[in-house]
């Protein structure tokens, strides 16, 4: 009821579902309706045809609706379609073109890199410092070389790292190839402000982004 | 029957005929590429003739204390190692052996006669080094690798990717130096040819024969080893040979010579060895509490002469001492035997097989010639060929 003062239309409905207006028994409603209407309609023509559009014939339930077999309504699909992470790697997102596989294509990275790298360690000179901040550090843009591996092919590789990946660090290297080393079973060596750090790679199998939140512990070492 | 215990060493007995079609004394010592010291044992004679004759043509070897890269080195390559090409038969062989390398613990490199530089590397060394090899067969879980570079080949030279990759290996990852021995041979007729060390600081040695002598011992003569035409060994004669066998071991330990700068306990060993040659002497009546060995039957009262050599020897060396030596048999109607022992820690000995250390890295040799009459023309032969644990022939 609270309805009525709202709108023009929708009182005239409540009201009315007070009465079946199906039945012609219903006299009193007919009756008291276009006095009713009377009194809030702006325009007095408009009675007859507000009945006859929009009361006369109208079914107005009065106990609460069925909703248990009302099929359950989808959520809306997102407007925006995003593809999966496989989508991206099928269609090559990731890849980098061959022509793309130049050393000094890459040079300008490893200047950034290496800017990071004076800001992330900053003044202090510890190694061990060093080491704690650069297991979290982004590689992508230093200089690695292989110095273990358990497949000698890859031992002497040595290049800027251009992707990293849960467990493959891509890397092009002076002779312009872009070599894919899997971390595992291998040994990198890495010089940073003139101390070289081996990275175990074994122990940093994880995203660049996990890597750089995850808690290290120190492991005994360590068989390739 | 009880379980045979796994970890022992073999030793493999055959007799043959040496003029038969299939040279097998000369297969076997071919067979064999390193050896570093070798015995000849005349039975009752003098052996002034032969070593005489031996030391005719002087057999030498180099001692060179470098890095492996060295072989690398183009004009070494040339002079010494790569194959003629359009030639099958090579004219000359080139040994080379690092020595004071354990093989269990460290890390040995050899080039065989055919030019091949085989190096045995730890687990460590190999994970660090760049070629790949395979796993050492008889150590356990990839301990050690094997790897072969044919070094020979004439495209073997810079520019060549394998050259390239093995010479950056060789100069990074395994710079550091070897002591090793190394010669060359003529293929034709055994004379030891110089190899080009032009500037490597090197050593050159002589092969230095020492001459001993046991006398008044008792001397068996080997006649129940002879087996008729077409019969084949049994074992009866699998017991004779090894009894010969015991006096041949025995007699060699009269001769034992001192490696150099032997430490206190070997001294002492070598001498409680060498009196173990007593047990031979015709006055010896030992308690057979303490001994029980006699001497095979039957047995004469003499003497034998040892000739004795240590270096890096090469086979064809040993062809041409098998032949002087059954020259030497046939004149003086008396038996002889030829002992050679291989490099305990050789990566490959018999037929470029794998060889093992474990408990013992035996890869030793014994020829037994034996008496034959002045007009007979065979000459038949009792060989023993000592094997490491899991050694193949």
């Amino acid at each position: 009821m609270s309805n009525s003062a709202k709108s023009t239309d929708k009182p005239k409905v409540v009201g009315g579902s007070n009465t079946d207006s199906r039945s012609n028994g219903s006299l009193a409603a007919d009756a008291t309706l276009p006095a009713l209407l009377k009194e809030y309609l702006p325009n007095e023509s408009e009675v007859q045809q507000t009945i006859n559009t929009k009361i006369q014939g109208r079914k107005v339930h009065i106990d609460a609706a069925d909703t248990t077999n009302r099929p359950k309504k989808k959520p809306a699909k997102s407007k925006i379609k995003r593809i999966t992470s496989r989508e991206k790697r099928q269609l090559g997102l990731y890849t980098i073109p061959k022509h793309c596989h130049r050393y000094d294509l890459f040079l300008p990275l490893h200047e950034l890199w290496k800017g990071y790298m004076e800001e992330l360690l900053g003044n202090t000179t510890s190694a061990l410092v060093h080491s704690q901040k650069l297991i979290k550090a982004d590689y992508q843009g230093a200089i690695l070389s292989v110095v273990k591996s358990k497949s000698p092919s890859y031992i002497g590789t040595s290049g800027i790292v251009v992707q990293e990946t849960e467990s493959m660090l891509n890397i092009i290297t002076a002779d312009n190839k872009l070599k894919h080393i899997p971390k595992a079973a291998s040994i990198f060596n890495m010089t940073v402000k003139g101390n070289t750090f081996a990275i175990y790679g074994n122990q940093i199998r994880f995203r660049a982004a996990e890597r750089a939140t995850r808690k290290f512990k120190v492991k005994p070492t360590i068989d390739l | 029957m009880l379980p045979q215990p796994t970890n022992k060493s073999h030793l493999f007995l055959t007799y043959f005929e040496l003029d038969s079609d299939k040279k097998p004394h000369s297969k076997l010592i071919n067979s064999h590429p390193f050896n570093h010291e070798i015995q000849l044992l005349l039975a009752d004679t003098q052996a002034e003739v032969l070593l005489r004759s031996i030391t005719e043509n002087e057999q030498f070897f180099y001692e060179v204390e470098a890095p492996l890269s060295m072989f690398l080195d183009t004009s070494f390559l040339e002079k010494n190692l790569t194959k003629k090409a359009g030639s099958d038969q090579k004219t000359s062989m080139f040994y080379m052996h690092t020595i004071d390398t354990y093989l269990d613990t460290e890390d040995v490199a050899v080039i065989d006669g055919d030019g091949h530089l085989v190096l045995s590397l730890q687990k460590e060394t190999y994970e660090a080094f760049g070629l790949e090899g395979k796993a050492a067969t008889f150590t356990g879980n990839g301990r050690r690798y094997i790897i072969t570079i044919d070094v020979s080949a004439p495209t073997f030279r810079p520019g060549n990717k394998t050259f390239d990759r093995t010479k950056w290996c060789l100069d990074n990852n395994l710079s550091r130096s070897f002591k090793m021995v190394m010669t060359r041979v003529d293929t034709n007729t055994g004379a030891s040819l110089d190899v080009l060390l032009s500037n490597v600081q090197h050593n050159k040695k002589s092969v230095s024969w020492t001459s001993s002598k046991l006398e008044g011992i008792r001397l068996p003569n080997f006649e129940t080893l002879k087996l008729p035409e077409g019969a084949t060994p049994d074992n009866r004669w699998k017991d004779e040979a090894l009894e010969a066998h015991e006096w041949l071991g025995m007699a060699t330990l009269g001769s034992q010579r001192y490696k150099s700068r032997p430490t206190c306990i070997v001294k002492i060993l070598h001498l409680l060895m060498a009196r173990l040659s007593i047990r031979l002497s015709v006055n010896d009546k030992p308690d057979p509490f303490l001994s029980v060995y006699s001497c095979p039957e039957p047995y004469t009262t003499g003497s034998v002469a040892l000739l004795r050599c240590a270096g890096l020897v090469t086979p064809q060396y040993i062809q041409n001492l098998l032949i002087t030596l059954r020259k030497e048999i046939k004149a003086k109607q008396c038996w002889g035997a030829l002992t050679v022992w291989g490099y305990r820690d050789s990566p490959i000995a018999w037929r470029g097989r794998e060889h093992g250390f474990l408990t013992s890295g035996e890869n030793d040799y014994t020829i037994l010639l034996l008496r034959e009459e002045k007009d007979a023309c065979e000459q038949r032969a009792v060989c023993y060929q000592a094997l490491g644990v899991y050694d193949a022939l």
